[in-house]
């Protein structure tokens, strides 16, 4: 293959990574303030609990399937994981349990939709929009008042700084993103759970348990959304009712744009990383501009439509050029 | 012949990469019943297709009623009252036998806005009791099996749509004997109505039974249009293969270079049994089958559709549950029910290639890389994690075993051709080192040039180091491959022959049930089975 063909191939597939580049650079010259370190560890701040259910709705669109209830996870863990800790049986829950709690919580949610779509045959839509409104119902009843001030050992990962004033949840976020990247990109596993999102019928043939890799999916993005929910508290030193509202439809913004396709088997973890980041720095700007939260919320909007515009014209390019190429290849080897 | 209803003129069909049907003249009778048969890929479909209106012809034109056409709409078709009964029926599964009769055109009360559903139901119970059936006009038709979904799609061309001319393109492959029976009542009656039926058949005898006359395709030509009283049995079989009738074709593809490891003809029988099904039997798809294969040999089953090819093979790779029988993989034996999945079949050394490429065979938008190694997963493992290095190896030895031309292994398979697309899922199943390959009809929609280097790398790759049972659209080229082949007839094994000499002729009356009425044919070894009807109760 040419290298100019390989170096737009690099592009096209890692379009999201040059998306983030040319937003970053168009809004360093001007939008005032934006490329200061401040700012910059700020974006990283604001999108690390986006990003984990960014990746974890793009897991399950890898999978071929969608999850609603992972905004709904992101209270409900922490939020029976607090109570159990802080008011029910703080004796027995010290923080360490409370952590695990709070992931277990999100696996078995999981879990459970997994199931359900995966051996009961349920419509993922369906299903998980049942589990969204259940556990959401579930949480506004035992936090009828919403606000629940935390330790301080609860706050460390939402709100704890390292050196150089850099925010613990970022660093933390970073790994998260790397261990699924590799583990998708570079293990059986990852190769198993690509091709049923590709086409579950194939893969079974072929010899793949593709129900595991469904339920795998969405225990993953539980587990995920249970994370981002523990930092989401950490940063608000509470928990609400309220955590996570209206965060699922941003989530599959920054999964599709980040290469995710609704028809599954596309998309890597690191592209989810630079979804979330592009939605995170893209209300920041609207921000630093002086656009009134309702407007920022419409431009989200007009960003997943451009996501879907964006998610057709990718696959059309990149077979022209691959046909273009094969073409040339024809030509020189007759 | 001063009435004809319909005749064709130098009709021609081309898909790209094949010849469907090349300069064909057809002429049918007001009110006979013409039998159109050939082997599989002669055309036929494509011809019916285009009187139906759902292919449009390359070159020549037809006419209906002494209009004349070079091509036509479905809607066009159904104004010339011209009606298909497909092999497949296709009814709106969610809706009740009434519906489905009148779509699209419902009933409607005056104003002509709302749908009178009480006449609806009136009439469609009016239609079904024409039948003697017993069956309700607001039953679901998703409620019923395929058989009287097929009699459904009759009864409407016959008495709903009132058609003048009703194709029947295979219609009978699905149905029991009973539903069968109910169908030719139907058919005879519309012949006494002035109904022209025109009969799509691969069953010599069901078409001797009900047809006038008879057409025979061969590779896209109209070969000859016979009474029914100018042939029987054996002279319409020779017709159809062709050839004097009893061409014997020699095993060996043209290629010169000789397997290394492939066994002398002779000593095939020294190698192992790596596969034996023994009494295996899924009800209203086969019973009884029992067969096994050695290491080194090619074992081809022929069968017309839905004589239960597919059925077997997806039964022994656990895609289907098998009700009955034994499967001895190696020197263990198991129960047919207990191969569960194709990744428990992939342990015990059984891969399959699945008919249908690109539904069970391909993940379109994943790498020709992935798709190739991805039920080889193990092998290209160290540790945790993938070995990139090993995997490209891999693929790239496979790549020149099956000459496979893609320009990088990193492109999506959805751009490559359909013959390298093919190859990739036999290459995906080669890397897996089985001890057995069921391979369903694995030249199935690809050019002769690609079907050339496949055939070669079943004989020369494949069958070197393990058993391979195979189906093939056609016979020639089971012929050509197989050390011996075995036909089902409606889910039945009825004969075996041993290669290399086959007599075309002999096999082909074996998948039409020949054997069954005793007339054994010279070279075949016929199964005894204790109950010899048809396996539908």
């Amino acid at each position: 293959m040419k290298r100019s063909t390989s170096l737009q191939l690099l592009l096209i597939d890692n379009l999201i990574w040059v998306l983030v580049a040319l937003f970053f650079v168009v809004n360093a010259v001007f939008t005032p303030r934006f490329a200061s370190y401040r700012n910059v560890v700020n974006i990283l701040y604001h999108s690390a609990i986006m990003s984990l259910l960014v990746l974890g709705q793009g897991l399950v669109l890898i999978n071929g399937k969608l999850d609603l209830s992972i905004e709904s996870t992101l209270g409900f863990a922490p939020g029976i994981a607090m109570l159990l800790s802080m008011r029910i049986a703080p004796e027995l829950v010290g923080p360490g349990t409370a952590i695990l709690i709070t992931l277990l919580i999100g696996a078995a949610l999981g879990w459970f939709n997994g199931f359900c779509i995966a051996r009961l045959k349920i419509n993922p839509l369906l299903q998980t929009l049942a589990t969204m409104i259940m556990i959401r119902g579930i949480l506004l009843y035992i936090f009828p008042f919403s606000l629940f001030p935390l330790d301080p050992v609860y706050r460390f990962a939402g709100a704890g700084r390292l050196p150089g004033n850099i925010p613990v949840a970022v660093p933390l976020v970073l790994v998260i993103f790397l261990i699924l990247n590799i583990g998708l990109q570079h293990t059986p596993f990852g190769r198993r759970f690509v091709s049923t999102g590709g086409n579950p019928r194939a893969s079974y043939v072929a010899g793949i348990n593709v129900d595991r890799m469904t339920v795998a999916a969405y225990v993953i993005a539980g587990v995920l959304a249970a994370m981002a929910g523990m930092i989401a508290a950490g940063r608000q030193g509470s928990v609400s009712n309220a955590m996570g509202e209206g965060m699922v439809l941003l989530s599959f913004a920054g999964a599709l744009m980040g290469g995710a396709s609704l028809h599954g088997g596309k998309g890597t973890p690191l592209g989810m990383l630079g979804g979330a980041l592009l939605l995170g720095m893209f209300s920041n700007s609207l921000n630093l501009l002086g656009v009134g939260p309702s407007l920022i919320y419409a431009s989200k909007g007009a960003l997943i439509f451009l996501a879907l515009l964006l998610d057709r014209s990718r696959s059309r390019w990149r077979s022209e050029l691959l046909h273009r190429e094969q073409m040339e290849t024809l030509a020189i080897g007759s | 012949m001063n009435d004809v209803i319909l005749s064709l003129t130098g009709v021609s069909k081309i898909y790209p990469g094949t010849v469907a049907l090349h300069n064909v003249d057809l002429e049918v009778v007001r009110g006979e019943t013409h039998g159109i048969i050939g082997k599989n890929g002669a055309g036929k479909s494509t011809l019916v297709g285009i009187v139906a209106g759902l292919v449009k012809p390359t070159t020549g034109t037809f006419a209906i009623n002494g209009r004349s056409y070079h091509d036509l709409s479905r809607i066009a078709s159904r104004q010339e009252r011209v009606s298909i009964v497909p092999q497949e029926p296709q009814l709106v599964e969610n809706a009740t036998i009434a519906e489905n009769l009148f779509l699209p055109d419902y009933p409607v009360k005056r104003g002509g806005l709302a749908v009178d559903w009480k006449r609806l139901f009136q009439r469609g119970q009016e239609v079904l009791d024409r039948s003697d059936l017993a069956l309700k006009a607001h039953t679901l038709v998703g409620d019923l099996g395929v058989g009287l979904q097929q009699i459904i799609m009759m009864l409407k061309a016959s008495y709903v749509e009132d058609s003048q001319i009703i194709i029947l393109d295979e219609a009978f492959a699905s149905l029991s004997e009973r539903e069968e029976q109910i169908f030719f009542r139907i058919m005879r009656e519309r012949r006494q109505a002035g109904c022209t039926i025109l009969h799509i058949s691969h069953r010599i005898d069901e078409l001797l039974q009900v047809c006038d006359r008879m057409t025979v395709l061969r590779d896209g030509h109209s070969v000859a249009t016979v009474h029914r009283d100018e042939v029987d049995h054996r002279s319409l079989a020779a017709l159809i293969v062709g050839g004097a009738g009893a061409a014997t074709v020699a095993p060996g593809v043209s290629s010169a270079t000789s397997p290394p490891a492939a066994p002398p003809a002779a000593g095939v029988s020294l190698w192992p049994v790596e596969l034996s099904v023994e009494g295996f039997s899924r009800a209203g798809a086969f019973r009884v089958i029992t067969f096994s294969v050695r290491k080194g040999e090619i074992l081809g089953i022929a069968g017309l559709i839905g004589s239960g090819r597919t059925e077997v093979m997806k039964a022994i790779i656990g895609l289907d549950r098998a009700d009955a029988g034994t499967i001895r993989r190696g020197d263990s034996a198991a129960p047919a029910e207990s191969i569960r999945s194709p990744k428990e079949a992939l342990q015990r050394g059984i891969v399959y290639l699945p008919e249908e490429r690109d539904a069970e065979g391909l993940v379109d938008g994943m790498s020709v890389k992935s798709n190739t190694v991805m039920s080889a997963l193990k092998r290209i493992t160290r540790g945790l994690f993938l070995n990139r290095p090993a995997e490209r190896t891999l693929v790239g030895d496979l790549r020149e075993r099956l000459e496979i031309k893609y320009a990088s292994m990193d492109q999506e398979v959805r751009e490559l051709s359909g013959g390298n697309r093919q190859k990739v899922v036999v290459s995906r199943v080669f890397s897996t080192e089985p001890a057995v390959y069921l391979l369903d009809e694995p030249t199935k929609g690809i050019d002769i040039a690609a079907r050339e280097g496949l055939l070669r790398i079943i004989r020369d790759e494949l069958a070197r180091d393990a058993a391979v049972v195979m189906t093939a659209p056609g016979l020639e080229e089971l012929m050509r491959l197989s050390d011996r082949i075995v036909v089902l007839h409606r889910g039945e094994l009825v004969a075996e022959f041993q290669g290399p000499d086959y007599r075309e002729e002999e096999i082909f009356q074996a998948m039409q049930g020949a054997s069954r009425q005793g007339a054994a044919p010279q070279g075949a070894t016929i199964h005894k089975t204790t109950e010899k009807e048809s396996i539908q109760t």
